[in-house]
């Protein structure tokens, strides 16, 4: 099983932080040469899940369940592994070029530093070839190699992130809401630069993002994410067009139509119990409108409705 | 009268153009949405608005007062008249206040010393009209949510009764479901058509939920004026055209692109 293993593989995966479980029950895979979209509101346990894919959460925290990295079992990785498989193998995109990137480095000097760490074969002369190569990957001029962060616009700088996430040729991308500081245009040219790094060249891509109609214009698969667990999985066409969870439709009706006829009030979607203990029931049981007793009493299970993979007593009922 | 009126400006930093002859009013009560690309000039153009920045040229005026034409205390007096809310709403509270101390501020520079009990109820009514809880007001700005300090962030604006409002992007920090929260607030606060509101956004759709008119900037110059839903059935400047295109492709139903 560990030979046919996607690169980035969650079995039951689950953290906490003391008592408080901010994750739990998280079953994902992101396959080489695909983008999945991990969508989700502030508090759902996002970036939880993304420091403990790159091996950084925070002292105390305390994982359960299965986590492997490119066949390596987070379990047994040391922190020797770990500093090897960030960068090599976990190539990271943070959210904002203006406080990721240090003010007083020029993006050259950026890229040598991250090329000779991870590729430390290179003499001079082809680190300065890979500097130009990697900059016309993300599609930026050579010449922005000499501007420092503050002469970059939140597009370049963005597209600098990529190409350093990119310098150590990692299996894995992980995108931290890398289009947040982006108008529509920029935004969208950068999805497709990462929707391009998983389907020519292999990459498995997870993309954190709290919209959920632009992540999932370029991700192959979504997956919801609502206090701590995954309640809907699957093709993003279909997550997006067709939810079949109550709550991830009420995440997609809370978003208002471009063009009339408009709503008089955006409904809003419900708020989930938070997974602080051992729960009954479903996080939704107290605010969402289908809940009745079975949904007060049993934990949903993973189901299969419609092509997606859903956590809730009642997806597909109306269908 | 017009609430905001911006004639000609022109504004130049560092031998660039960045607004070129810009004019356009804001009549009382009214909500106009500002859209274009990143370095279109919209935060130049906010600043300017502000009386933040002076442009090279042009006339900026707050109702009938021209505010560059005051001196420096009255211009401080006559900043009373318009409030902002900023993008970044943990950035734009002071850590270090509780709730109550940030919303009582502009009513303690405005309106001079208040009793104590008619500043207290003040405070809480401009709490209440954006939808927070009294018991909020004793908390400091880490233990609230984005979409809270959002809401904070428009008592404040709010508080000292201003005849505008500029909002720069005050939904993009936040989730679907506090965005539209926020949206329904801040729908309401235009429908009362008591303050006018000047919304800058890269989002398209939060625009035209608020407002029906729009205008459209590009390159420092002003491309559009008109009503939203026109301007977004049928752009007539490329900015906006491609703004639609990279936010339609995602879209099945529930977008509503242009037909």
């Amino acid at each position: 099983m560990q030979t046919e293993q996607a690169p980035l593989t969650l079995q039951g995966f689950g953290l906490r932080y003391g008592s408080d479980v901010v994750l739990a029950q998280i079953d994902l895979q992101v396959r080489a040469g695909e983008v999945v979209a991990l969508v989700g509101a502030s508090g759902a346990g996002k970036t939880s899940l993304l420091h403990a894919v790159l091996g950084l959460s925070p002292a105390g925290a305390c994982a359960e369940g299965g986590l492997w990295i490119h066949g390596v079992d987070r379990a047994q990785a040391t922190e020797a592994e770990w500093a090897r498989l960030r960068g090599r193998v976990l190539g990271l995109i943070p959210q904002d070029p203006l406080t990721a990137l240090p003010a007083h480095r020029r993006v050259d000097g950026l890229l040598d530093e991250v090329l000779r760490r991870h590729q430390p074969t290179l003499d001079r002369r082809a680190r300065r070839a890979a500097q130009a190569r990697l900059l016309q990957q993300v599609g930026l001029d050579s010449a922005l190699r000499q501007r420092y962060p503050h002469a970059l616009s939140g597009g370049q700088g963005q597209r600098v992130l990529v190409a350093l996430a990119l310098a150590g040729d990692p299996a894995i991308l992980i995108a931290d809401e890398p289009t947040s500081a982006l108008d529509a245009v920029a935004a969208r040219a950068l999805l497709g630069l990462l929707a391009q790094e998983a389907h020519a060249r292999g990459r498995a891509v997870l993309l954190v993002s709290h919209d959920l109609a632009a992540s999932a214009a370029v991700a192959d698969r979504v997956a919801v994410l609502a206090a701590g667990r995954l309640v809907e999985v699957g093709p993003a066409a279909a997550v997006m067009c067709q939810p079949v969870h109550p709550y991830v439709q009420a995440l997609v009706a809370a978003r208002p139509p471009l063009l009339p006829p408009r709503p008089r009030r955006l409904a809003l979607a419900p708020t989930a119990a938070p997974c602080a203990q051992p729960r009954h029931g479903c996080a939704f049981a107290a605010t969402c409108v289908q809940a009745d007793g079975r949904c007060v009493e049993q934990v949903p299970a993973w189901r299969t409705v419609a092509g997606r993979q859903v956590t809730c007593h009642h997806a597909g009922e109306g269908a | 009268m017009s609430a905001l009126r911006v004639e000609g400006v022109t504004v130049w930093r560092e031998g660039r153009c960045l607004l070129d002859r810009v004019s356009f009013a804001v009549g009382a009560g009214e909500t106009v949405g500002l859209v274009g690309p990143s370095g279109a000039g919209k935060t130049t153009l906010l600043r300017v608005a502000l009386a933040l920045e002076r442009p090279t040229e042009g006339a900026l005026y707050w109702g009938d007062q021209q505010p560059w034409a005051l001196r420096a205390a009255a211009l401080r007096g006559a900043r009373r008249h318009v409030g902002v809310v900023l993008q970044q709403p943990a950035a734009s509270l002071d850590p270090r206040r509780t709730v109550f101390e940030s919303v009582a501020e502009p009513l303690d520079t405005h309106a001079g010393p208040l009793r104590a009990a008619v500043r207290r109820a003040r405070v809480l009514r401009a709490l209440d009209r954006v939808g927070l809880a009294a018991s909020l007001a004793s908390r400091l700005p880490r233990a609230v949510s984005g979409g809270e300090a959002q809401r904070i962030a428009i008592a404040r604006a709010l508080i000292v009764e201003p005849s505008l409002v500029l909002m720069d992007e005050p939904t993009s920090a936040l989730d679907p479901s506090a965005a539209a929260s926020l949206l329904n607030l801040i729908a309401d606060l235009c429908g009362q058509q008591t303050v006018a509101f000047l919304i800058v956004s890269h989002d398209l759709a939060a625009v035209g939920a608020l407002a029906r008119r729009l205008l459209v900037l590009d390159a420092g110059r002003l491309v559009a004026d008109g009503p939203t839903d026109s301007l977004y059935a049928a752009p007539p400047c490329a900015a906006l055209a491609a703004a639609l295109a990279a936010r339609v492709a995602s879209g099945c139903g529930v977008d509503h692109g242009p037909s």
